[in-house]
């Protein structure tokens, strides 16, 4: 589990994948749970995941995944430096 | 408030004794009788709600994971329990996380410990490794205090406390058997329980349940599929996987509120129990039999974990712990089977 958070976390810091990516992990979702939870579309969820799309987001869309996923927008659009043992 | 209900004030406020449980599901419904002054043994509710299952499809997944599941649909115990001993119970679902609350609240006040379903993730008291995403977690709501509420959680030593903002959040939580804030507690206590009744209703669905079911893999036709897929687990997927599917199988057998051995130990405590109510020495018989189907059980959790950890793992290893499960589930169905003979 933690393997695979941090994993995100590098992937994210080496551009690959969006901090979603990051944050989704880290509260232990898959697209599926994520898409139920902030009732996003999974196909749309799984395009955010990806560093570009997730960038050009509203500021409503990306609400509505900070709620879902219980942190401040803010922290929504980055990744901790470090690997976060909570 | 319709769902106030009027018998509501047997029990002085302030004393609802917290127990530990093996299960959640059963733990809960146990207080909430308890504390209506009903006493029965967590494992005697387990067996009358039909708790034993098995099922594994290889096609259902749950977070990536074939799901392998010991247990019914969650609150099938409670519901088949309460059906049989003809206890009325109240479920109420919620749309609003305000109303829900609402209820709660004034429940509470009312002096009514209230049964709650939420998500392990959300609730804060859960150590981190034990938090994860499901939704199907219950509780009993017991007061509400200053910092939120007084819970009694039955997989717990004690009781814990939850701020009311992390408790919204966990009875709100979406996703598979989302909870939509449901609440639910006993209307009344009936005078006398059908209980021998109701236990041999409970054997007969079991065993139904565990023979009978034509064609999907529930009960030991599950068992059986378990093992065939599991020896194909290394070739298909790779060790890495292969392990992390059986890391997951035994996740939860052993780990996950079952009393141990996928709920075979409480079953078996449960068949003790009944056979001196219904007067069937054979089922204290059947009761050693399933501990040491337990035990069976446990080997091959004990012996799947050292798989995991990485020690020898050439196929011989894999069709050994295949023939473990099988041997199980051989050694369920003459369980089984002689019990039905004996009802």
């Amino acid at each position: 589990m933690r393997e695979h958070i941090e994993e995100m976390r590098r992937a994210v810091c080496a551009g690959v994948s969006s901090p979603l990516a990051y944050h989704m992990a880290y509260r232990q979702m898959d697209t599926a749970l994520l898409a139920a939870n902030c009732g996003i579309w999974r196909w749309r969820i799984r395009r955010h995941l990806r560093p570009a799309p997730f960038a050009r987001l509203k500021l409503r869309t990306l609400t509505r995944y900070a709620a879902a996923l219980d942190v401040s927008c803010e922290a929504l659009r980055n990744v901790p430096p470090v690997p976060s043992h909570d | 408030m319709s769902h106030r209900c009027q018998a509501m004030t047997e029990r002085p406020a302030g004393s609802f004794v917290h127990r530990h449980a093996a299960h959640c599901e059963s733990g809960t419904l146990d207080a909430l009788l308890r504390d209506r002054g009903l006493d029965l043994t967590e494992s005697m509710l387990f067996g009358i709600g039909g708790g034993l299952f098995f099922l594994h499809t290889g096609l259902i997944k749950v977070g990536g994971m074939p799901l392998t599941s010991y247990r019914g649909a969650p609150l099938s115990i409670a519901r088949n329990a309460c059906r049989r001993l003809g206890i009325p119970m109240r479920y109420q679902h919620f749309r609003k996380p305000r109303d829900a609350q609402a209820a709660l609240d004034s429940l509470l006040a009312a002096g009514v410990s209230v049964g709650l379903q939420t998500c392990v993730y959300w609730l804060p008291y859960f150590p981190d490794d034990m938090r994860f995403q499901f939704n199907a977690h219950n509780l009993v709501a017991v007061a509400r205090s200053e910092e939120g509420y007084l819970l009694s959680d039955p997989v717990f030593e004690d009781m814990v406390t939850c701020s009311a903002d992390a408790l919204q959040r966990a009875r709100f939580a979406r996703g598979a058997f989302a909870p939509r804030g449901l609440i639910y507690y006993p209307e009344s206590i009936p005078k006398e329980l059908p209980l021998a009744r109701a236990i041999r209703q409970a054997l007969r669905h079991t065993c139904r349940q565990m023979l009978d079911i034509p064609v999907l893999p529930i009960g030991i036709r599950g068992m059986h599929r378990l093992a065939r897929q599991l020896a194909q687990w290394p070739q298909k997927f790779g060790d890495k996987r292969a392990r992390a599917y059986i890391a997951n199988v035994i996740r939860m057998q052993e780990e996950i509120g079952t009393g141990g051995a996928g709920f075979r130990f409480m079953f078996a405590a449960f068949l003790q129990e009944a056979s001196t109510v219904i007067d069937q020495p054979l089922l204290g018989e059947l009761s050693t039999t399933m501990t040491a189907i337990g035990d069976q059980w446990r080997r091959f959790a004990v012996a799947g974990a050292r798989l995991c950890q990485g020690a020898d793992s050439g196929t011989g290893a894999w069709t050994l712990l295949a023939a473990m499960v099988e041997d199980c589930a051989t050694a369920e169905e003459q369980l089984f089977r002689r019990l039905r003979a004996a009802l």
